[in-house]
């Protein structure tokens, strides 16, 4: 008994070292998007599953998935956030097709699940395009605007928007500790858009010129506030002060059924990074320098103006309602 | 919600249960000594009932006064048992109380077993002795807080379901007992606003009572069996099972260490400190109390009994603890379409005390308590607990109501059931809801061979 338990335990880990490898190798050689990537490796996992229960099948699902959260880096420096709620709405659906599936053999079911995550990835290629169309009619000419951060989305709705003819005056802070914003800055500016880079600290002295503040999401939380890369709650209230509007731009697969209440309810692995910061060679940095080097904050909803997202332009406490429609039904 | 001193605390060391029945020897030898003494007055009573009718339509104040003049001089007789009963009974104070800004909300008389006869909408024949008991224990103050009230009300039902006999005329039970139902409705708001607790439980019967009319062939026996179970498990799945989900749900959201302070009683707040404490994990606890009902100090007094220490402090003195804290618990009666609260009175004062100071604002509250309704201000709705003239010298009244409204920027999450929600989604929890019926897809019941 405990050798066959011993057995399946290997074969366990073993597929699970195979699917970290096959998303290392996806995330390096393709340019596809994280989300994307995640589930191809699970149709793979899918696929080649000797499983030969509904049960097993799933159980191997949901524990690869874990294992992907916890020892993959999803590009960019993001958290584990992004790709934790993939998994899990990508998790419900399975579950809810594996309800109304009435599947004769493994094989059928295996192909109904591999149908579901196939729409599953439609779905996450399709959602940048909406969002673009979403935003444009937002966008204005010779706007300006204050980009915060790097995202895929917020970087293809602009290039989309300059294509279409929409010229707009964008701003960039650094972001620091990882500087994301000279990756934005240098993205935008090979195809032509006028940028400029401003310094983290001189957001409130730009805040009074700007028409608006775009920015992305590693994580829509339930009540509409979203947690971002650090920075972002801190830009968020200079553009309240000023009364400019702030726009997040966000997928429907970062909702998460997470609801921080202030910055102390995020996890330690978020508050707390683990990396060293950067500094200029030039400054003299004491020794035994302490440091507290968040990776994300958390920005409330009240902050927020508006979110757009894939199933539509939504109030922040439209959110809660998304998601319940979502996990309830 | 409870506001009146509660006579029975739950046992200690239990598990939260909605309570059990209260003592009722003690009821019936009140009743009995109600029953005596009214004999001699009844012939009174009745010929002025008679005379009344004819007023009744055009003045249903006059009928009210006749019932205190009863009750006064049962009075005098008896020892006051409740604080309740100090109303005053003056006609012509009652007359000028109904021209002010509060004319429009009911005041609820004090009624004895025989007087609650006399209420208008009921056959004194019919009305059944459970219903009777309900009444003075809301009355009386035995029976408080929602959920108490609201299982009360179904446990009386079910009394009731099990006594009730078809009349001959009549050959469905499902066709008879909807009116029987609503009769029965419409006389529990004489007693004291009905709750939503209440309002949904009745929603709830009914789309029991249409499927029973619709879709089977049960005889009145079998009917009868079927609705008390589908109310039992209403009790069961959106009462007992829904707290204890929300005690897991704030047990995992509230961090060891934390500071909260809590306003007044709530069951589900009362039940969570105490689990949470069973768990061998510490909070610090601010009781805040209204002097006025003093629910307050029956729930500190229940957390000694548990041996868990906390500090009380009167409403009037939160503004300078609050800095200390760490997240305000409130319990609810209702949560609004519009995401606003219902609550006990003061509610919205620590509320707006609390977004001053940046405080969370968390409100435990289970999903049958959700309304489709939606309110603005307090008083459009709401319950007047106490009115009083002391004399006629006096030039002020004073005033108090039993609930208020918190609107929905100062809430920061409703606890529920369902999860951890904002404010602003009661409104697709209900629509959620509504597509199960309230409960569950209620099995349609079939009979057998």
């Amino acid at each position: 008994m405990s050798l066959c338990f011993s057995q399946k335990s290997d074969s366990m880990s073993l597929t699970l070292k195979k699917v970290l490898e096959e998303y290392n190798q996806l995330n390096e050689t393709t340019k596809e998007h994280y989300a994307v990537i995640l589930i191809k490796v699970m149709i793979n996992l899918i696929t080649n599953s000797k499983e030969m229960t509904m049960q097993g099948l799933t159980h191997e699902i949901k524990t690869a998935g874990e294992y992907l959260i916890n020892n993959v880096k999803a590009g960019h420096g993001r958290s584990e956030l992004v790709l934790r709620s993939t998994q899990t709405i990508y998790q419900h659906y399975i579950s809810k097709g594996l309800q109304h599936l009435r599947a004769d053999s493994m094989e059928a079911l295996k192909q109904s699940l591999l149908e579901i995550s196939q729409e599953q990835i439609d779905i996450l290629v399709r959602s940048k395009d909406n969002i673009k169309t979403q935003c444009l009619k937002f966008f204005n000419n010779r706007f300006k605007v204050l980009v915060l951060g790097y995202s895929n989305v917020v970087l293809y709705s602009l290039i989309e928007a300059f294509k279409a003819g929409i010229v707009m005056q964008i701003y960039i802070p650094e972001c620091r500790p990882k500087s994301e914003g000279i990756e934005t800055y240098r993205q935008l500016t090979e195809i032509g858009y006028p940028c400029k880079l401003i310094f983290d600290s001189a957001i409130g002295q730009v805040m009074e010129d700007i028409d608006m503040v775009l920015t992305g999401a590693e994580a829509v939380v339930e009540n509409g506030g979203i947690i971002n890369r650090v920075g972002t709650y801190t830009t968020a209230i200079c553009a309240k002060f000023q009364k400019k509007p702030f726009y997040v731009l966000a997928e429907s697969f970062k909702f998460t059924r997470l609801f921080p209440l202030s910055q102390k309810d995020l996890s330690d692995s978020i508050r707390f990074s683990q990396e060293e910061p950067c500094f200029s060679e030039k400054l003299k940095l004491p020794d035994n320098l302490d440091l507290i080097n968040p990776l994300c904050d958390y920005t409330p909803p009240d902050l927020i103006t508006l979110l757009f997202t894939d199933l539509g332009v939504f109030t922040p406490s439209a959110v809660s309602e998304e998601l319940i429609k979502i996990f309830n039904t | 919600m409870s506001e009146k001193p509660n006579q029975q605390n739950p046992k200690k060391g239990e598990p939260w249960k909605p309570k059990e029945k209260f003592d009722k020897k003690a009821n019936k030898e009140k009743q009995k000594l109600e029953q005596e003494q009214t004999k001699t007055e009844a012939k009174q009573e009745s010929k002025q009932e008679e005379s009344n009718k004819i007023k009744q339509e055009s003045n249903q104040t006059i009928q009210q006064q006749n019932i205190k003049q009863v009750q006064q001089q049962k009075k005098e007789e008896q020892p006051i048992v409740d604080k309740q009963n100090i109303v005053q009974k003056n006609e012509q104070k009652e007359q000028n109380k109904r021209q002010d800004f509060l004319s429009h909300l009911p005041i609820f008389q004090d009624y004895t077993s025989e007087s609650i006869k006399s209420v208008k909408q009921i056959d004194p024949q019919t009305l059944h002795h459970s219903f009777v008991e309900l009444c003075i224990q809301y009355q009386n103050g035995q029976c408080i807080g929602s959920t108490h009230r609201c299982v009360e009300f179904l446990n009386a039902l079910k009394q009731f379901i099990k006594d009730y006999k078809l009349s001959r005329q009549s050959n469905y039970f499902a066709i008879a007992f909807v009116d029987e139902l609503k009769k029965i409705f419409n006389l529990m708001k004489n007693f004291r606003t009905v709750n939503e607790g209440m309002s949904t439980s009745y929603l709830f019967i009914n789309e029991c009572l249409m499927i029973l009319r619709r879709d089977t062939k049960l005889d009145e026996n079998e009917s009868k069996i079927w609705l008390c179970n589908q109310i039992d498990q209403f009790i069961q799945s959106k009462i007992i099972s829904a707290s204890e989900l929300i005690i897991k749900n704030a047990t995992q959201l509230i961090q060891e260490g934390t500071t909260i302070l809590v306003y007044a009683r709530s069951y589900l707040i009362e039940n969570f400190i105490i689990n949470y404490f069973k768990q061998g994990k510490q909070l610090t606890i601010f009781v805040v109390d209204n002097p006025q009902f003093g629910e307050g100090s029956q729930l500190v007094k229940r957390l000694q009994q548990q041996g868990i220490s906390c500090y009380q402090i009167l409403l009037s003195h939160v503004s300078y603890i609050l800095s200390k804290v760490d997240k305000i618990l409130v319990g609810a009666s209702s949560m609004l379409c519009n995401g606003a609260l219902v609550s006990r009175v003061g509610t919205a004062l620590l509320a707006c005390l609390a977004s001053t100071h940046k405080i969370p604002f968390l409100v435990f509250c289970e999903s049958y308590k959700f309304s489709e309704k939606s309110q603005i201000d307090s008083l459009s709705w709401n319950e007047i607990a106490q009115l009083q003239q002391v004399n006629e010298n006096q030039q002020y009244t004073s005033l108090s109501l039993r609930y208020d409204i918190t609107q929905s920027n100062y809430i920061n999450m409703i606890v529920t059931e369902v999860g951890l929600i904002p404010a602003t989604s009661v409104k697709a929890v209900i629509g959620e809801f509504k597509k199960y019926n309230y409960v569950d897809a209620i099995e349609v019941p079939r009979k057998d061979q």
